[in-house]
C-alpha cells in the first residue's frame, strides 16, 4: 500500500487513511495532518484562549491519533475527525480545571463579560477579543460554539464529541451564541464593525 | 434591539476569522515527526521478522532445551558405561536371574476355533 501517489489518496476518507496511516504509508500520515491539524488547532486554540498551549495540546492530540491508527475500525463507526475533537475537548477541560481557568457554572448560567474583553479589542486583536469573550462562557456551552460556528460541525456530531444529547447541544449553541454577542455588543466600533 | 443585526454581522466575522486560523509550519512538522516515529515503531516488528532456528535448535527446543538433552545424554552415557564397564554389577542387581522372553509365554489369544465347532462335529 506504501507509495500511493497523492492523487488517490485525496479520494479516500479519513478512516480509510488511518488504515493506510496504520500499514506505514508516509503520505497518509501527511494528508491526515493537513487535514485534521488544522482543526485540533482551532478548537484548542478557542477553547483554551492560548495559542502556544493549543499547539501543545494539538499535538498531544495528533499523538493519540496515531497510536490509534493500529487499532482503527474501517468501517465507519467512528470518523477520525469526531474522535479527534473529542480527545481536543477532553484535553482543554483538564487543563482549564488543572489551571483554575474552568468556569464552573451551570449551562444554563451566563458568565458576565470579563473586564480585559474591551482591553483586547482596543489592541486591535480580534481573535483575542473573541478569545476573551468565549472564556466568559461556561466549558461546554464554549465546546460547542466553538464546533457549532467554527468548526461547523453538525448538532449529531457535536452531541457525540460532548457526550450529551442533540436538544442539549441546541441549547448550548443557542445560550453561547446570545452570551458572546452580549459580552461584544457596544464593542462593534473597537472591532471595526461599527456604523 | 435595533443594533443586534450588527452585533450579529460583528460575531460572525469573528467566526469567519477564527475559521481562517491555522497551525505554524512548525507544529505541522513536529506532527509529522510523530506520525513517523509511530510508523516505525508500529510497523518494525513486520518489517524485520525474527530469523529461523536451525534443525538443531528446534530438535533441542522439542525435547524440552538444551537443559532437557544435557539429561538424556548424560543418563545414556551413565547407561553405556554400567554395560560395557560392570556387567557382573548390573548381574547382581538382577538377582543372577537372566530375563528370557521364552521362559514365560502367556497365551492372550483365546482358541477361536472352539467358537467353530458344533455339538456333532468331531
Amino acid at each position: 500500500m506504501t507509495g500511493q501517489d497523492g492523487s488517490d489518496l485525496d479520494a479516500l476518507d479519513d478512516g480509510a487513511l488511518m488504515v493506510l496511516f496504520a500499514n506505514g504509508d508516509p503520505g497518509a500520515a501527511r494528508l491526515l495532518t493537513e487535514r485534521l491539524l488544522p482543526r485540533a488547532f482551532r478548537h484548542a486554540a478557542r477553547v483554551l484562549g492560548d495559542r502556544a498551549e493549543a499547539e501543545d495540546l494539538a499535538q498531544e492530540a495528533m499523538l493519540r491519533l496515531w497510536k490509534a491508527a493500529a487499532d482503527w475500525r474501517a468501517d465507519g463507526s467512528a470518523k477520525p475527525g469526531t474522535w479527534l475533537h473529542k480527545v481536543v475537548a477532553n484535553l482543554a477541560i483538564d487543563r482549564l480545571r488543572r489551571s483554575g481557568r474552568s468556569v464552573e457554572l451551570g449551562d444554563d448560567d451566563f458568565a458576565d463579560a470579563t473586564p480585559g474583553v474591551e482591553a483586547q479589542m482596543q489592541e486591535g486583536d480580534r481573535m483575542s477579543a473573541l478569545d476573551s469573550a468565549l472564556r466568559t462562557l461556561p466549558e461546554r456551552q464554549r465546546q460547542a460554539v466553538v464546533l457549532r460556528h467554527i468548526e461547523g460541525l453538525s448538532n449529531p456530531e457535536i452531541a457525540e464529541v460532548l457526550e450529551i444529547g442533540v436538544e442539549a447541544v441546541e441549547s448550548l449553541t443557542a445560550r453561547g451564541k446570545r452570551a458572546l454577542k452580549t459580552a461584544l455588543e457596544g464593542q462593534k466600533e473597537a472591532l471595526g464593525y461599527g456604523t | 434591539m435595533a443594533r443586534e443585526p450588527d452585533t450579529d454581522a460583528a460575531l460572525e466575522a469573528l467566526f469567519s476569522g477564527a475559521q481562517a486560523d491555522a497551525p505554524g509550519d512548525a507544529l505541522m512538522a513536529r506532527v509529522l515527526a510523530d506520525a513517523q516515529a509511530v510508523q516505525e515503531d508500529q510497523v518494525r516488528p513486520v518489517a524485520a521478522p525474527v530469523p529461523r532456528a536451525g534443525w538443531l535448535a528446534r530438535f533441542a527446543d522439542a525435547l524440552g532445551g538444551w537443559g532437557a538433552v544435557g539429561g538424556v545424554t548424560a543418563a545414556g552415557l551413565m547407561g553405556l558405561s554400567i554395560g560395557l564397564y560392570s556387567p557382573t554389577a548390573v548381574t547382581d542387581l538382577v538377582g543372577a536371574e537372566t530375563l528370557g522372553l521364552e521362559a514365560v509365554s502367556y497365551d492372550i489369544t483365546p482358541d477361536m476355533g472352539a467358537l467353530w465347532l458344533e455339538a456333532d462335529d468331531v
